[in-house]
């Protein structure tokens, strides 16, 4: 049952987790690259 | 009917169950998060993939979510008396009043380490949060390190210690709270020291993580100075309110007793309290790089050593309310943190070296150099005395050393510190000169004129005869430098808005000089408490009178009172126009356990502090009376630091970072 439990708080966790890589190219800024700071 | 009973009695053990599960699969979705967070975000960090450090900060914030759902799903199980929890039945019952029962959140080992978790998440959120100025690359190595040492703290509470055990047979009623920790202190000081102790991880990670991305510059001090000063506020308060409650509660007349427990709460302390002036070394002068790390660093793995010392019950203490097995966790945890510090400190020893001239002797950096040695010198002497009963024990008979040992040998320290209190903000950086000698004038005068009353006064305790003038003076310090911005003020044509805007322009400054006069009040109380608290033991018959210390108290009688949860033998005794009454509770649910209620006339000049030690077949009882001068001072002390804490924290003021080397290279599916 926990493990149950468990998978499903991450399946409603992944979307929010994930986000950056399931956002289209345009969300991202058009494929600019993002700037590090060191 | 009774099918219809069956099925109520059915759905509220699965409700009941669910709960279990829920908080147990909450903890293992944030041990999976957290695992996930801390090594993708090395990894992005390391490969500077600006999305996926991006993911791996988003899971941080996820598992310090899932620690919170499994928080609420515990207190509502605290909440709703759910007796099919283990951890219900151990640290709570029907008669514990509500607000100790919710307090009981943390008053166990799992909740604790729960609570632990919990602060960790959310400050370690906000840090994250707050970071978009010192570069992705440090603040994925910061979630990465904070990650990981959650991930630590899910695997203890998944593996070995968790909340949500589920009891083969539901009791009607749960074992109750430990009496001494049936008292109003509960609900504010254990919170308070546990998320000073869960803070001090947050400088950590952003040091090391400064460490790995080979950055030493003055950003990630600024960065680190904040949540390092959140710590030391955290655990500031926790120590004050910690002594507060030791008077209060267990009626020994006293506050601190260097126990093992306020040792090791004590000590990151006084690590992050040399870092917080030596980074301004680093600041101002690039000097004590390497240093400022290690302090950081020493800070975090005190804290760890501390809950390997309480948890593991490995040496004797007075606090052991939370012992079990989880010693040898954290035994593993501080070898694994140690020998990382200890290994990047080596890694990056070449980077950290300082360049240019040596500090001067008598300038702000080297008073501040001095400080810093002579807080160490106080922690080898503390720590030295909590490991002695197992160093001793290791190679033959166990030794304890007791208040003298601390007193002797971290006493002349204290007292050097008090006295570079005193000059050092006077002292300007670089070098000093004639104008330094006409600023001391001012604390060695106040210094000079309380020791010659007291001399006069017959003191001749070489301890208060320096403790009390240095402390006065680092007070006169504080208010020369008051007076020197007043007279500033005054000069640019006065007014509020101005007043307001010159303290917060130099809000650090005001802030840490209000935190330097909060710790001279608190040392004169503890100093003229220590010195000169006076004691009797007396029995008395009801109409009886005795005089300590010019305190009149008369004794009227005893009555029994029953209350909920326990049941209390009360004396009443007048002093002047008040009632003081002494009290001894005992738990009839928790095996007739017993407990002393101190009875309490505080006033800014001394408290009355009665106990009552029992009560005799003719109506007498006899009673341990203290007067303990200026004691109410160590609490306003405290509240005067915190205060200091908050002006030195309030608002941002804005870190000038160096401009970024173009040395980037695209992230993942950049073009």
């Amino acid at each position: 049952m926990t493990l149950v439990v468990a998978t499903l708080l991450l399946f409603f966790a992944g979307p929010f987790v994930l986000w950056p890589l399931i956002r289209t190219p345009d969300e991202n800024g058009g494929g600019t690259p993002e700037r590090l700071g060191r | 009917m009774a099918p219809a009973v069956d099925a109520a009695k059915y759905a509220a053990d699965l409700g009941d169950v669910t709960l279990a599960f829920l908080g147990s699969g909450a903890l293992l979705a944030g041990l999976v998060l957290a695992a996930f967070s801390a090594l993708l975000s090395l990894w992005a960090g390391y490969s500077e993939n600006g999305v996926m450090i991006q993911v791996g900060r988003r899971a941080f914030y996820a598992t310090a979510v899932m620690i919170l759902a499994a928080g609420v799903l515990l207190e509502t199980a605290l909440l709703t008396h759910d007796f099919s929890l283990a951890y219900v039945v151990e640290h709570s019952d029907l008669s514990t009043p509500i607000a100790l029962v919710a307090a009981a959140f943390y008053g166990g080992q799992e909740g604790s380490l729960l609570y632990w978790a919990l602060i960790l998440g959310i400050l370690g959120s906000a840090s994250l949060l707050a970071s978009a100025r010192i570069g992705l690359r440090l603040a994925a190595y910061a979630a990465g390190i904070m990650a990981a040492i959650l991930t630590f703290f899910l695997v203890v509470l998944v593996l070995v210690a968790s909340p949500f055990d589920v009891l083969q047979i539901t009791p009607p009623d749960g074992l109750g709270l430990n009496p001494v920790l049936r008292d109003g202190g509960m609900l504010i000081h254990p919170p308070v020291v546990l998320a000073g102790f869960a803070s001090f991880a947050i400088p950590f990670s952003f040091a090391a993580a400064a460490l790995l991305a080979g950055r030493s510059d003055a950003a990630w001090i600024a960065h680190t100075r904040r949540f390092a000063l959140v710590a030391w506020g955290l655990q500031s308060a926790g120590l004050v309110l910690g002594m507060w409650w030791a008077y209060h509660v267990l009626g020994w007349g006293g506050y601190w007793s260097w126990d093992p427990v306020e040792n090791v709460a004590f000590m990151p302390w006084l690590a992050t309290t040399a870092y917080l002036h030596s980074s301004q070394v680093q600041e101002r002068r690039g000097r004590l790089r390497g240093w400022n790390f290690g302090l950081v660093m020493l800070a975090f793995l005190l804290v760890v050593f501390g809950t390997f010392i309480v948890r593991s019950g490995i040496v004797p203490s007075v606090h052991t309310f939370a012992v079990s097995a989880i010693g040898p966790w954290f035994f593993g945890f501080l070898g694994v943190c140690l020998l990382f510090s200890v290994g990047l400190l080596a890694f990056r020893a070449a980077d950290l070296k300082s360049h240019g001239d040596p500090a001067p002797a008598v300038s702000r950096e080297g008073a501040f150099t001095l400080q810093n040695l002579l807080l160490i010198g106080v922690i080898v002497v503390v720590f030295w005395g909590t490991m002695l009963p197992l160093v001793s024990g290791m190679v033959g008979q166990q030794r304890v050393v007791g208040p003298t040992y601390y007193e002797r040998a971290a006493g002349p320290l204290f007292a050097a510190l008090l006295a570079l209190m005193a000059a050092g903000p006077l002292v300007p950086w670089r070098h000093a000169g004639a104008p330094l000698w006409r600023s001391l004038r001012w604390p060695a005068s106040a210094f000079a004129f309380l020791l010659g009353a007291l001399l006069v006064a017959g003191v001749r305790s070489l301890p208060a005869l320096l403790g009390l003038p240095l402390a006065l003076a680092v007070a006169v310090t504080v208010v020369y430098e008051y007076a020197r911005a007043a007279g500033r003020w005054r000069l640019a044509g006065g007014g509020w808005s101005r007043a307001a805007a010159l303290v917060m322009r130099r809000r650090r400054h005001y802030g840490a000089y209000l935190a330097h006069l909060g710790l001279a009040v608190l040392v004169l109380g503890l100093a003229a408490s220590h010195f000169w608290q006076q004691e009797k033991d007396v029995t008395l018959v009801p109409g009886q009178q005795v005089t300590v210390a010019g305190y009149t108290v008369t004794y009227a009688g005893v009555q029994v009172r029953e209350l909920a949860d326990h049941s209390e033998l009360v004396a009443a005794m007048s002093l002047g126009g008040q009632t003081l009454e002494p009290a001894r509770a005992t738990y009839a649910g928790l095996g007739g356990q017993s407990l002393t209620h101190v009875a309490i006339s505080s006033s800014p000049i001394a408290d009355v502090y009665v106990v009552l030690a029992g009560t005799n077949g003719d109506g007498s009882a006899s009673f341990r009376i203290f007067v303990n001068p200026l004691v109410s001072w160590i609490w306003a002390g405290g509240a005067i630091i915190i205060l200091g804490v908050l002006l030195g924290n309030a608002g941002e003021r804005r870190v000038a970072v160096a401009p970024v080397a173009a040395r980037v290279r695209s992230p993942v599916g950049a073009s």
